[in-house]
This record gives C-alpha cells, structure tokens and sequence, in this order.
C-alpha cells in the first residue's frame, strides 16, 4: 500500500465548493480589515463613536469630517440623498446616547415616576426620549451640544443623524410625504420634531410655580410658528391631573409654559420646504420632584 | 453546484446593514408636532424687582410717612416686606435700587433691570389728590418678555396708605402664585405682658403685617382663642373672669360686645360655621368635655359628640358638612371627623405621637393640626388622613389657624428656656417661616378675611 496523504471523503464538486468558500472567507476577512469605515456603510458620509457610559460628557463625537460640507444649515437636510430603507434598530436611540451629567440630573431624574421605558423598538412614543431632550436643554451654547451642531446655526452632520432624542412621536414606517420634493428622510423628521422642547426646557425649569400636588399637573399647549420658527399663535392648552389642592397653579402654570415658548424663539434649522409638516406643534409641560 | 453557487450568492449579499438615522414618520400635513418638556420644582423664586414708587409732586400729605416723595418710598418698602420670605419671591427692595421717575413707571427702561437679572419689575407712583386723599397705582412688568403684566390703582383715605401697600402686594402676589391674596386682611390674636404667675392676656387686632395694632379688651379678664366671624365684622372670643368661663362675641364696628354663652362649667374653643349661624364650642362636665352647636344668634347647645373622654375643638369644613375635632377616647389626643349632625365620628390621625387642635383649610382639602411625638410640630394632612407631612420643626409650635385662601398658616411658637410666644407664619408646602412682629408676646392667632 502506497503512503498518501491522507484523503477526506469528498467529491470533487465538493473540494471545489470548499476551496470557493475558503475564498471568500478570506476576501471577507481581508475586506474587513483593510477596507476604511468611511467606506463601508450605505448612505452616510461620516462614523461616530458612541460612548455608553455614566461619566462621558454631552460633546459630540461625531467625526469631524462632518464640519467640512458645503451646504449650510437650512438647506442641507434636504439634499442628502435618502438612505436605502433602513432596518429599525433594535437598540433604542436612546440608549446609544451618553448618559446626562450629574447637575442637569436633576431635571432628568424628574420623569422617574413617569412611564419612562427604554423602547426595545423603534417606533415608541416621545416619553421615553425626554431624558435625554432635558440635558441638551441646559446647554444652551451654540455649539455646545451635537444637537445645536445638527439643529443650530454653526454647522450640520452630513445626514442629519443622530444625537436628536428619541423616537418621533408617531412610531412607524417612513410614509413618503415630501411635496413633491424628495421624501424626508427618517433623520430629517427628527430634526424638526424635536427642535423645540429642549430650547424650551430652561426657560420651563426656571420659572417658578408653587403648591402641593404639582407634579400630577400636565398641560399640552398647542402653537403656530412661522417659516422663520417665529411664535405666530399660541392656542387654549388642555390640562389634566388637576386636583383641589393644584387647582390654583393651573394659570401661573400656564403663563410659564407660554412664556417659555415665547423666550425660545425663533426656532432655527427647520426646513422651510416641509413648513406644511413643522408648524403646528404641541408641547405638554410638566414639573416633577426634584430628587 | 447550483445549489452551492446560489448559496454564495446569497451569502456575499448578505452583508450587515446599518440603520443611518431613527424611523420615525412624519405625521401627515395638519397633524401637530408633538414634544415634552419636564422640569422639576425647585425653589427657583422669581427675582422681583421693587423701587421706590414715583410721585407727581412732592407735597405734603396726611399720611404717617410724610411727604408723597416719603410716601412713596414707605409704599414701597410696605410691599417688599410682604412679598419677603412669602416663599415664592426674591424681591429686591428700594433701598438698593436706582428711582424710576415717574415717565419710566408706565414705560420702563428694562435695559437697566435686565442688567440686575430682575425676573420681574414693580413700578408705581403716589399722587396726593385735592380732598387729602390718596392715590396709589401699581404696574408689574415681566422683564424677560419685555412686557406689562398686571396693573391697578387704588384711591383711600391717608390714614389707610398702608393697605393700597397690601392690595399692591396682592396683585402681585395672586398675578404670580395663582393664589388669593391675603396681604389686606387683618389678623386677631391674644397679645399677651406681665410675668408668668400673672400673665394679662388681651384681645387685640392688627394688620397682617403687625401694623396697626389695637387692644379690644382691656386685661382686666383673660381673653382667649379669638375667631373672626366669616363676614369680617365680628370677633367671637372667650373670656375668663373670676374663673368664670363666658363666650363673647365683639362687634367691631360699634366696639361693642354681647354676651353668647356663659356656664359654670369650663368652656373652650369657640369656632364659626362657614355661613356664619352655628358656634361651635366645647363644654366639661364633671371631667367628661364634648363638643357642642349652638345658633350665633343665641339659643340652647346641642351636643355632637358624647364619648367618655375629652372631645374638644371643632373645625368645620368649608361647605358645611362635617367638623373635625380632637378626642382622647382612644387613649391618647387624636384627630376625628365628624358630620356635622355629629353622626359617622370616626378618627383619622394615625401617626404615633399624639394629634391635637385640627383646623379645616378654608379651601377644603387639607387638615392641619399639632403633632405631639417629643417635640411640637404643625403638620398637615388631607381629610381621609393620608398624606401627612410636617410643616415646621421646633421645640413647641401649636394652634395652627389658616389665612382665608388656604395657603398660608398661623401659628404660636414658644421658645425653649425663655418661655417666650410668638405669632407665625408658614406657607402649605413648609417654606418660608416668618415671624409677625408683636409689641409683646403673642397667641392664639386668626387671620379675618380679606378687606374689599
């Protein structure tokens, strides 16, 4: 008996198809590893790191290369060619961003009695965002938050993604509602959905309201801005968790409410070609125990 | 092979995909936008700024401040020490502000107050009319809006200078806090001299602020836990003279008093009804005190409760319909809620210690009442008894009585060691505790209600 090398019982279809696997694996591999980042994904121009951590700061970290596009802060959101329908993501939004420093923890500990959940899917009401809106609130720099970066008048992310708070309030698909421009992207509805409470939130947190029961108070008051986020109209709120002992809170409780949607604006970095979809807004305005 | 090339193919397509932005719709053209906003309470006071009130001319005037440049000053100073320790301001007085003049108070130059970080502007001015009348108007502006907030005016008499102060303060006070005001009332209250062994305690009445102070009752006779009738205009009080117990009640516009009730038996704590026609008061015989109905304008007393032991106060709520008082058949002094037949008695204080004095808010939904566990300590709770919390925390506070828009809390505090009384103040959620200014010693306050 002659001395071979030892044979596995393949075929030769079948030695062929593993020597193409072989192949492949290795292209992968080499792909991986030798390929730029930027260059990988579909439809984003820049990678951000994300820290999840208790102690990170709110400063984005976004790659820098986002500050060098042309375009400037109205128009561009407009312009980015819309991503292939996007999977949601199974880790909230949320959850990716940095946790609030310790002195704005305040205002964020405040929805602990309400039905704040870290939504394991997309499409979750706005509840769940509002920690996250607070802290960027309190920082009302310029470009002190990613926020102002991507909403605010110094500069944009490419897409228009993603240190904006939260799901929208309408969870769902990506309905094509553009007129007749190209249809907003999923990023570009963020921006203008949530472009007001956290230029709200410190006038909101400094204006004093007084008594027992507070914290059961909600109102939603609804308003009108004009293409140049200027305040146009402010409407009737509607107001629950009223009690007998609150009851008397109600009108200084407004009064702050509409004094910090005065002091707010003009709400800037909206899209004036979506005017239809941006304008009609509400607000619900709420105080809870300071902890 | 097929098979296996579209295997491959399947796997070299099957890359990650990474979603670049959050899915979230846009809710059809028409549809509002809808955030949140979540603050939280904190004492973030809103910063009022008050400079001395303006004046036409600078003439005399029959007040107690002088002349109307004076007088303008004293309005001014009168307002700020109402709205200091309130709770729900920090306003900056006169003293340490540049004078508006008399153009800016209708057209303030708000540069200069947002300069000091004023929240809030109160402007006014003072004008002597021809009769020796006078004439106080009040303006409050929002600085950071840049706008006009609330206005009056107000025409009295010189002697009454002080109140156009108080209903300044209570525009600004009801603007801002969403509450009654309270500052133009006037509180009656046990004003008590002379050593331990032979203390000589007398009505007396005065403005909410200590001003005004006048004595009803000569001393000659111990007066105790005075109670403002509902209109205003009566004082109903007990008296003890030779030991004898007699409930009267004093007519403040005649200064005048008639005879209630009197009894050989010891009588306590007089009360109203909210309509002004019953009296509540307790009674002891041989030892066993109950509490008792009686009509204000005289007539026999029916008996509510009839527990053997010591039911005593009697507060009623402010529609009418059951008094709460303090009863010790359980043990110990405890808190009870009644209707106001006396039927359904049941106890509602259940906190260790011992709760005594309740008093019903005039707005209904609280309780508030002296917690004895130790220390004396005014605390308050909701009807049903829950949701009790304590209000202040010294040696020996008791009587807690409420201002007419159920906010605020009068008390008496005496001092560990120098055994000394005195009538406070504290707001519904424990804030701000203020002492009222008394010549003397003070007791039993009573705070009457707000004057047209």
């Amino acid at each position: 008996m002659a001395e071979t090398a030892p044979r596995l019982p393949l075929s030769q279809d079948e030695a062929a198809a593993l020597g193409v696997a072989l192949l492949a694996h290795v292209g992968l591999v080499a792909a991986l590893v030798w390929y730029s980042p930027a260059a990988l994904p579909p439809g984003g121009e820049g990678r951000m790191s994300v820290t999840i951590s208790d102690e990170s700061g709110l400063a984005a970290s976004a790659n820098s290369s986002s500050n060098d596009l042309p375009q400037d802060s109205g128009a561009q959101l407009g312009e980015v060619p819309p991503p292939p329908e996007p999977e949601p993501v199974e880790l909230a939004k949320a959850e990716l961003l940095p946790k609030p420093v310790p002195p704005v923890t305040r205002a964020v500990a405040a929805p602990v009695q309400r039905p704040v959940t870290r939504p394991p899917t997309a499409g979750r009401t706005a509840t769940s965002s509002v920690p996250p809106k607070q802290q960027q609130g309190k920082q009302q720099g310029k470009c002190a938050t990613a926020f102002d970066r991507a909403y605010g008048t110094c500069g944009k992310n490419s897409d228009g993604s993603n240190f904006a708070p939260g799901g929208g309030p309408k969870g769902g698909g990506n309905p094509n509602t553009g007129k007749g421009k190209d249809p907003a992207t999923g990023a570009q509805k963020v921006a203008w959905q949530n472009s007001v409470a956290a230029r709200v939130q410190g006038a909101w947190q400094r204006c004093p309201v007084s008594g027992l029961d507070l914290e059961k108070l909600r109102m939603v008051v609804p308003f009108n801005l004009d293409r140049q986020g200027r305040v146009i109209s402010i409407g009737e709120p509607r107001v629950s968790g009223q009690t007998q002992s609150n009851r008397t809170q109600i009108a200084p409780f407004r009064a702050c409410a509409e004094k910090a949607i005065r002091l707010g604006a003009p709400y800037l970095g909206l899209p004036p070609e979506y005017y239809d979809q941006w304008n009609s807004r509400e607000l619900t305005f709420s105080k809870g125990r300071a902890q | 092979m097929k098979h296996l090339s579209a295997v491959l193919c399947a796997a070299a397509l099957a890359l990650p995909v990474v979603a670049a932005g959050q899915t979230a719709s846009s809710p059809p053209s028409g549809t509002p936008v809808q955030e949140e906003v979540v603050g939280t309470i904190e004492d973030n006071d809103a910063k009022i700024a008050i400079p001395a009130f303006a004046t036409n001319a600078d003439v005399p005037t029959q007040t107690s401040a002088g002349s109307t440049g004076a007088l303008g000053l004293a309005v001014s100073n009168v307002i700020y020490g109402d709205l200091k320790n309130n709770g729900l301001f920090k306003p900056v007085g006169p003293g340490s502000l540049p004078k508006p003049s008399l153009g800016q108070v209708q057209a303030p130059d708000y540069g200069t107050w947002q300069s000091r970080s004023a929240d809030m502007l109160l402007q006014g001015y003072v004008r002597a009319e021809p009769g020796g009348n006078i004439t106080v108007g009040c303006y409050l502006y929002d600085v950071s809006l840049g706008q006009r907030v609330a206005s009056a005016g107000w025409t009295l008499p010189p002697s009454d200078w002080r109140r156009a102060a108080h209903k300044c303060a209570d525009m600004v006070y009801s603007r801002l806090s969403g509450e009654n005001p309270f500052f133009d009332s006037r509180i009656a209250f046990i004003a008590e001299t002379g050593p331990k062994n032979r203390r000589m305690k007398q009505l007396a009445v005065m403005d909410s602020d200590g001003a005004n102070l006048r004595y009803l009752t000569t001393g000659q006779t111990t007066a105790l836990t005075p109670r403002f009738s509902p209109d205003y205009k009566q004082i109903l009080y007990l008296s003890y003279f030779n030991g004898q117990p007699r409930i009267y009640i004093y007519d403040l516009a005649t200064s005048t008093q008639r005879l209630l009730l009197q009894s050989k038996n010891p009588l306590f704590a007089p009360r109203w009804s909210p309509d002004g026609r019953w009296i509540l008061y307790s009674m002891a015989i041989g030892g066993n005190t109950d509490v008792y109905k009686m009509p204000s304008s005289g007539g026999a007393g029916v008996k509510l409760t009839d527990s053997p032991g010591i039911d005593i106060g009697g507060s009623y709520s402010p529609d009418g319909s059951h008094i709460v008082f303090e009863s010790d058949r359980s043990g110990s002094q405890q808190v009870y809620v009644m209707n106001s037949d006396g039927t359904g008695q049941k106890r509602i204080s259940f906190f260790g210690g011992r709760s005594a004095t309740p008093e019903w808010s005039p707005r209904g939904d609280q309780i508030a009442f002296t917690h004895i566990a130790g220390n004396f300590r005014i605390a308050v709770m909701d009807p049903s008894g829950g949701n009790m919390h304590y209000l202040t925390d010294s040696w020996q506070d008791e009587a807690p009585t409420w201002a007419p828009n159920g906010r605020v809390i009068q008390f008496f505090r005496t001092t560990r060691g120098s055994g000394k009384t005195g009538i406070w103040q504290v707001d519904l959620t424990g804030k701000n505790e203020r002492k009222l200014d008394t010549p003397n010693d003070g007791s039993d306050p009573a705070w009457g209600p707000l004057r047209p």
